[in-house]
């Protein structure tokens, strides 16, 4: 079931309907059935992975206060799923992983829906759970419910258990809340549909034809990678936002306007947040705590350690490797040069300073997501040859967009500059969309706007049939 | 001289020390928002200088609670009490 | 305003809306010179001859160039990336408005029997459901798409991509009351003229070759097709034009399918032509792809295929009815 599938509006509106009118006992048994039949639904392989790692979890928590045996075991045979997990991937797909993993392109999972979003929860629930942080759940339904809460399982956001498990036994939903959830859903399927599936096209004619194209068509290819990933995956986080908000639970916000970040550090305190918080909480923290006397060298080893384990959990390969280690020397710059960025920043071209970090920023992410979105090495290299080499060639005004428009006749130009421009112009507006988009009152112009949108320009076919077919 | 500075003076020149800003003004109800350098990049360095000054050392979990310089305050005046 | 009116109202206005968008569509792509479907059920063509099939015949074959040499006049209705229902929905539209052809080549290949080759291409016929030939075809091959054309809008909005630029010409034509399309005899020339490379890429994904699969509904509308034209008494000839001998290496089965091809045409009593015996076959200097012909290529094609069709009018004029 992708989030933008028919069957899946179905489900979501029956599922709200049902909920909303049952007595709140029942609601949190209510939602773990629909989360079950959720993932079972893409398989049954999943729905065995969801229930053998609650069970193993859950048991091993009420035992795990002052064994430490016990939590290490506990920690490792999470971690060591989430690596099996992304070998298994890497190896059935040939590397082929891309971006799609962290989005909900569901299609790209093969072997456990979600696996290593929940492992993520589990050992943060361990870990919370040993050092007495929390008390080890009684029930469990509910911790299955906590890791398989279908709004959430496919790719997040983690949630820490004090985040979520309060919710579920206390939920109320207001006739706001059903407005707040459905602006908010809405606003989700609109940047999917409307933006990120645009791009897509263009995107993959960059990436994926191994082509050695000119520098600024290969610059705009990486440019738009970084837009339509944005797009893409807050499109997800809006709708399960939304979806969960409307079932009486508040996800955890994962994105905050991460394009206008103007430095790298502040670029990860506003994109998928909810994982690199959990990377600070259980990896970044307690390292650079127990190095705390080395100064800036105990905060360059959490970086370097919070990254390459972010960079396996993305999956396995070089090009995460290198993703990882782009961010790195990033944070690495960033932290050594603060004061010298700070004297800058305080002078009175406040504002240019502030413009000129967003674009250095932008490029600097959409440079590193060129190994993200690569399927191996050579194309990753290919394309930063190309990058380097010939930016201007003859004609370039025109010719650069050619290969961004896939198919190069006037209708592939027509619709290449529409999503431009639509993004764009979401992009400039963002910030007023958003605002409407979490009120919680049915707003008649943006509703009717938005569904009209979807209808008009909308990509409804499970993304582009034809763009594969070459011949 | 030290001795009569209180310790909210002296968290300040630790502030100032680590910021690398002489003419930063902290209080209690200061926190990360407020000081563009102060993130978790360099939260650690702060809490190891702070520990170095007043000669102390704080715990994981004191260290994660720390949201503003208040935070620190309280945690010091019970440090100190404890000595 | 309540909040109940307000919803009832957004979603009164989303409806008229979408219904007048459907309209609006409907008749801007009815408009659309540019779009064969379109043209050829408004336009008096009237052809002595078509050539139909994917984009190999529609690059290929220039009418204005066959006509000086055969002195009859033709009609290239062949569309990219067409599969045989495609082929078939076209050529039903073209005879329920023109004066039957008396020859119709229809350009068959092993990789038009393949599903991995072409496709059905839904949005060209959007425009046109309501048709009963039309639905029985789109509900076959695009079920996926078949079941939303009752809801307002929606056959447009699910390949918007693909109709919006043509919705929009087709006003554009309208507006300035233009009938002639851009390809007045539905020749193209390709954009593309140069080695497009999908050789090397095809043997690197297939170092052993590919075996071509049989596609049953290719089959079927196939068959649908060449009894479509003799329904109206057209001669058809199904035909491949020259392919480049070293891609032959990397199709081991690709006799076996040319004989079942064969035995289609057999069962039909229609002839297929290969034209494998040209020399231009043995050369990549004339072609773009294993399929397409350059330029040169189809220039000299076209020449042999001009020569074919004359000696075949010649013989259907003057010797065939003294036999």
């Amino acid at each position: 079931m992708i989030f933008n599938s028919l069957i899946f509006l179905c489900f979501v509106v029956v599922t709200v309907i049902i909920n909303y009118l049952l007595p709140e006992r029942f609601r949190s048994f209510f939602l773990l059935f629909c989360s079950l039949a959720f993932i079972g639904y893409y398989n049954i392989e999943s729905l065995l992975a969801v229930l053998v790692f609650s069970l193993f979890t859950f048991y091993i928590s009420r035992n795990i206060r002052g064994n430490r045996l016990l939590y290490i075991a506990g920690i490792l045979l999470n971690a060591y799923a989430v690596i099996m997990f992304n070998y298994f991937f890497a190896t059935r797909q040939g590397f082929d992983f891309s971006y799609a993993a962290i989005s909900f392109n569901v299609n790209s999972f093969i072997i456990a829906l979600g696996l290593s979003f929940y492992a993520l929860q589990n050992i943060s629930y361990l870990t919370e759970v040993y050092f007495g942080r929390w008390q080890p759940e009684l029930s469990f339904k509910n911790f299955v419910l906590y890791n398989s809460f279908f709004p959430k399982v496919v790719s997040g956001p983690v949630m820490l258990p004090r985040e979520f498990m309060p919710q579920i036994d206390r939920n109320v939903i207001t006739h706001e809340r059903l407005a707040a959830g459905f602006n908010r859903f809405l606003l989700g399927l609109f940047k999917k549909m409307v933006l990120a599936d645009r791009l897509a096209p263009a995107v993959h004619s960059i990436f994926d034809f191994g082509d050695a194209n000119c520098g600024l068509t290969t610059l705009a290819g990486a440019y738009l990678f970084t837009i339509q990933l944005y797009f893409d995956f807050s499109g997800y986080t809006d709708m399960a936002l939304g979806i969960a908000k409307m079932l009486g639970y508040d996800l955890k916000e994962n994105f905050n306007l991460p394009l206008r970040a103007s430095s790298v550090s502040e670029f990860w305190r506003r994109w998928h947040i909810s994982l690199i918080s959990w990377f600070t909480a259980y990896v970044y923290y307690p390292l650079v705590y127990r190095l705390r006397s080395y100064k800036k060298a105990a905060a360059v080893a959490g970086i370097l350690a919070t990254f390459l384990i972010s960079g396996i959990w993305h999956g396995i390969g070089i090009t995460f490797f290198l993703w990882a280690c782009c961010h790195i020397a990033y944070l690495c710059f960033e932290l050594l040069t603060k004061r010298m960025r700070s004297g800058l920043s305080e002078k009175p071209s406040y504002l240019f300073y502030k413009l000129a970090g967003i674009f250095i920023v932008f490029n600097a992410v959409s440079f590193s997501n060129i190994f993200f979105r690569s399927g191996s090495l050579s194309s990753a290299l290919l394309m930063i040859k190309s990058l380097f080499s010939d930016f201007f060639p003859a004609g370039w005004l025109h010719d650069f967009i050619a290969p961004l428009a896939v198919g190069g006749h006037q209708v592939d130009e027509f619709n290449f500059y529409i999503s431009i421009f639509m993004a764009a112009a979401f992009l400039l507006f963002e910030r007023r969309i958003n605002r409407i988009a979490n009120s919680g009152g049915f707003s008649f112009y943006y509703t009717t706007a938005c569904v009209l949108l979807i209808f008009l320009l909308g990509i409804f076919s499970n993304g582009e049939r034809f763009i594969y077919m070459q011949f | 001289m030290r001795e009569h500075m209180d310790t909210s003076e002296r968290l300040q020149q630790v502030f100032r020390k680590v910021f690398q800003k002489d003419d930063l003004l902290v209080s209690a109800s200061t926190t990360a928002k407020d000081i563009r350098m102060w993130d978790s990049l360099t939260h650690l360095e702060l809490i190891a200088a702070v520990e170095e000054e007043f000669n102390i050392k704080f715990s994981f979990s004191e260290v994660m609670q720390f949201n503003a310089v208040g935070d620190m305050l309280v945690a010091l005046s019970r440090k100190s009490g404890e000595i | 305003m309540n909040t109940v009116k307000k919803i009832t109202l957004s979603v009164a206005i989303i409806l008229l809306v979408l219904a007048g968008l459907s309209r609006l569509y409907d008749f801007a792509l009815r408009h659309n010179a540019n779009l064969k479907a379109a043209y050829v059920q408004r336009a008096k063509i009237d052809a002595e001859i078509l050539f139909h099939g994917p984009c190999e015949p529609l690059w290929m074959i220039s009418p204005a160039m066959l006509d000086s040499q055969t002195h009859v006049r033709s009609y290239n209705l062949a569309l990219s990336h067409s599969d045989f229902a495609d082929n078939y929905l076209h050529l039903y539209f073209y005879l329920k408005h023109n004066k039957a052809p008396k020859l119709m080549f229809l350009y068959v290949t092993p990789e038009s029997m393949d599903a991995n080759y072409n496709t059905f291409n839904t949005y060209r016929f959007a425009a046109f459901t309501g048709d009963p030939v039309v639905d029985s075809v789109l509900k076959e091959c695009d079920p996926g798409y078949a079941k939303w054309t009752a809801f307002p809008f929606m056959k447009y909005a699910w390949y918007s991509s693909k109709i919006n630029f043509d919705a929009l010409q087709g006003l554009k034509h309208y507006l300035q009351h233009r009938t002639v399309p851009y390809y007045a005899d539905g020749y193209e020339p390709p954009l593309q003229v140069v080695w497009d490379n999908h050789l090397e890429e095809f043997i690197q994904l297939y170092p052993h070759g590919y075996n071509f699969e049989w596609n049953k509904l290719r089959e079927k509308y196939l068959c649908k097709t060449i009894a479509l034209a003799r329904q109206y008494g057209i001669e058809v000839v199904l035909y491949e034009s020259p392919v480049l001998k070293e891609a032959l290496l990397y199709q081991p089965n690709r006799r076996e399918i040319v004989k079942r091809i064969k035995g289609i045409a057999d069962a039909y009593g229609v002839e297929y032509v290969q034209f494998d015996k040209m020399k231009i076959a043995e050369s990549r200097k004339y072609f773009m792809s294993t399929l397409n012909l350059n330029m040169e290529g189809a220039r000299i094609f076209t020449d042999s295929l001009g020569k074919y069709i004359s000696g075949r009018l010649y013989y259907n004029e003057f010797i065939r009815p003294h036999l």
